[in-house]
């Protein structure tokens, strides 16, 4: 009886981590492969990947991707504040005021909005924007990867706000804090650890975003600008387009792109892991 | 019953089988005042010697008890004063002992020419003081002062009777023996009787 | 004159009576325990006292009660609080503060210290009356969860001191820890009633014993009987207050 009970927990603990190895093995096998092959690309173009212009098809040399990085932080830089400032004050409202229905509204709203496919909200954004502009535009792609934030960060928000415990709100208002002293100086500073995760979601979110791009941002790819008004492009646009085309050196700079995008996911979520504090209970 | 309960009703018996102890030293200092034959008496003495001397052990060992329960249980409210009142019955009883024990005493420094049984009027007040003590004992097992009227009426004769002898004693310039001794006696008869009326007046504290 | 007064006050949250025609006086500068078996509402009356009945959705509070100088269910909650300090069932220190700005945020918010000599001996005065001052005088910016769970509570105390309050709100404070620890906080609580009033809510009789000036008994949202302690103590005048006492509900 001993041993097989023995042996029968041997054999869980296996069939546990076999599973737990099946799990993640794609994500290792896709990060390898798009380091390896990336990198490789990178070295090979050297700095100039991330300052000149993408190669023409039957360019010898690599180029670079400069326009689509400059869009992509461009339309990022206008984008997050947007989201993240919004999300906040609808998940301060309603974590504050819980049964006020302009609450149970936006409560309401947040979850179908996750669910709009992004390219449905990407023509909405050209009729809006675009169309009266009379062209494609870093903003219209800003504005475009902003509403599909929004639900986001106001989940991410709305979820830390509230996983305060409640007897800390209970103790500002006992030494007579007002309702935003307690939000300011309580609710928001416990819960930075999971606020600042939320924005760093966001950021990748919006980062990694492509078919909201694909009726707004325009494909400016023939020099580096940083105006809102003018089309810009951005590094999965420059990836969805370059990888789909029959062209050999393209996809060498997709396979670049893409590295070059996982890099910069990997260092902003190493980045709150080290920098920001969680506030022990 | 909760523990407390239980332990509070066992103190309440330790006391009630102390409480009866007096019962026989009173009737056994009632016989001093009839018996004039001293060897009879000499026996008396040391009956009525040696019970208040166990009562007094007891007494000290159950006041004890009393204490390890109210650290214990940490009893409050009724529980509480009943405690106190466990403990200050105790005393009363123990008192009434010691009062056995000085009539006792006084009867063996009057042996062997004289005794108590030569006093007159004495052993009918003892038997009064003994009706209240009898009376104060059966509330105390019943644990309520259910019979407070007859010792106070008690208390009354008895201390009327007390008052007499002193008058007696003060309104003539010599004083014989006999009135001496009736004085003394009629003293402790009094004390006895005040002590069972205290019993009561624990008792009737609980309700 | 009282420190509170209730009269005939009722509480309903959503269609359930927690309270039930509560009507109490609390004199000035004494030790005022209420007393009860859990959900007898007792953490509800505390909480009408300093409005914090307002966070409890579909709370109603009916009837007439008077807080210090307060109308208390017609004036400004936030004013009201300022005057009150309140202690915990668990202890709640500030997670993100240090222990010195626990303290410090409190008599900041208030007021009560303007400059940083001012607010350094509030937080010591503060810490000393919570009897903790000695066990954290080296260690001022360390975070609260270093701290045992009792010395929590205390600073949650020092916390509501700092804000030099006028009346001291206190919920099953030692509740949560241990008898050393709660022993030391009973300590500082009489040894407050000089400079505030204070209302504690306990479900021990004998802590209760040791702290209380005056007590109420509050049994299914009623106060049952309420007086002095020591008539309270020794001769409870109704069978609920007596089964409480003994410990049998």
């Amino acid at each position: 009886m001993y041993s097989w009970r023995k042996l029968r927990e041997k054999l869980f603990t296996c069939l546990i981590i076999a599973l737990s190895v099946l799990a993640i093995a794609p994500v290792l096998h896709i990060i390898l492969t798009v380091f390896v092959n990336g990198f490789a690309v990178i070295a090979k173009a050297g700095t100039s990947f991330f300052t000149d212009l993408p190669p023409t098809p039957l360019s010898k040399d690599v180029g670079g991707i400069a326009p689509s990085i400059a869009g992509t932080l461009l339309m990022t830089a206008i984008s997050l504040p947007i989201a993240v400032t919004l999300g906040l004050f609808a998940a301060i409202l309603t974590a504050e005021f819980p049964s006020n229905p302009l609450s149970l509204a936006v409560d309401a709203i947040a979850k179908p909005l996750a669910s709009i496919p992004t390219i449905a909200v990407s023509m909405i954004v050209y009729t809006l924007v675009v169309v009266p502009m009379k062209s494609f535009s870093a903003l219209a792609g800003a504005v475009a990867l902003a509403v599909i934030a929004l639900p986001y960060t106001y989940t991410y928000f709305s979820t830390a706000l509230r996983s305060v415990p409640s007897v800390y709100r209970e103790a500002a208002f006992a030494i007579a804090m007002s309702r935003w002293g307690a939000v300011v100086r309580v609710l928001i500073p416990v819960a930075r650890k999971a606020l600042t995760t939320g924005v760093l979601m966001t950021v990748a979110r919006v980062m990694g975003e492509t078919a909201a791009l694909l009726f707004t941002a325009g494909r400016f790819r023939t020099g580096v600008s940083f105006s809102p008004t003018a089309p810009a492009d951005a590094i999965p646009l420059l990836i969805f387009d370059y990888i789909l085309s029959p062209y050999a050196v393209w996809h060498q700079v997709a396979w670049g792109a893409t590295a070059l995008l996982l890099l910069a996911y990997l260092m902003v979520f190493l980045a709150t892991k080290l920098i920001v504090k969680e506030v022990r209970l | 019953m909760s523990l407390t309960t239980a332990e509070l009703e066992k103190l309440k018996g330790i006391l009630i089988r102390m409480a009866q102890n007096i019962k026989g030293i009173l009737q056994v200092t009632e016989k001093l005042m009839s018996v004039s034959d001293v060897e009879q008496r000499k026996m008396f003495w040391r009956e009525i010697e040696n019970t208040a001397a166990i009562l007094d052990r007891i007494r000290r060992e159950f006041v004890n008890e009393v204490l390890v329960f109210i650290a214990r249980r940490q009893p409050l409210g009724r529980e509480l004063l009943a405690s106190h009142v466990l403990i200050s019955i105790a005393y009363d009883v123990y008192r009434i002992s010691r009062y056995c024990r000085e009539i006792a005493r006084i009867d063996s420094m009057l042996a062997p020419s004289s005794g108590l049984s030569t006093v007159a009027n004495l052993s009918e007040a003892f038997r009064e003081a003994e009706k209240a003590v009898e009376a104060a004992l059966n509330d105390l097992i019943e644990f309520s002062p259910k019979r407070v009227g007859i010792v106070n009426e008690v208390d009354n004769r008895v201390d009327e009777a007390y008052k007499n002898v002193l008058l007696e004693v003060t309104s003539s310039t010599t004083v014989s023996r006999e009135v001496a001794v009736k004085a003394i006696i009629m003293r402790h008869i009094e004390r006895i009787v005040d002590h069972a009326q205290y019993i009561e007046q624990y008792l009737s504290e609980l309700t | 004159m009282f420190a509170v007064e209730m009269n005939n006050v009722s509480v309903y949250i959503g269609d359930r009576q927690i309270l039930k025609e509560v009507t109490l006086r609390t004199p000035y500068n004494t030790v005022f325990v209420i007393m009860g078996p859990s959900g007898s509402g007792k953490t509800t009356l505390l909480r009408v006292i300093n409005r914090l009945i307002d966070l409890v959705e579909g709370a109603r509070v009916e009837g007439f009660v008077k807080v210090l100088n307060f109308d208390a269910l017609h004036s400004d909650p936030y004013e009201l609080r300022k005057y009150i300090g309140m202690v915990f069932q668990v202890p709640n220190p500030f997670p993100h503060l240090t222990i010195y700005e626990n303290v410090a945020v409190a008599a900041k918010i208030n007021g009560v210290a303007k400059s940083k000599r001012e607010l350094d001996e509030v937080v010591k005065w503060a810490l000393e009356k919570a009897m903790l001052w000695d066990e954290v005088k080296d260690r001022l910016y360390d975070h609260p969860h270093k701290l045992s769970g009792g010395q929590r509570q205390r600073l949650c105390l020092a916390r509501a001191l700092a804000m030099k309050p006028r009346l001291l709100l206190l919920d099953e404070p030692t509740a949560n820890i241990d008898p050393v620890n709660a022993r030391k906080l009973e300590e500082a609580i009489v040894s407050l009633k000089d400079e505030v009033t204070v209302v504690m809510v306990t479900h021990s009789p004998h802590q209760a014993a040791r702290v209380a000036d005056y007590v109420a008994v509050l049994y299914d949202g009623r106060v049952v009987e309420q007086g002095p302690a020591q008539q309270l103590f020794l001769r409870p005048s109704t069978e609920i207050a007596q089964k409480l006492l003994r410990g049998e509900i």
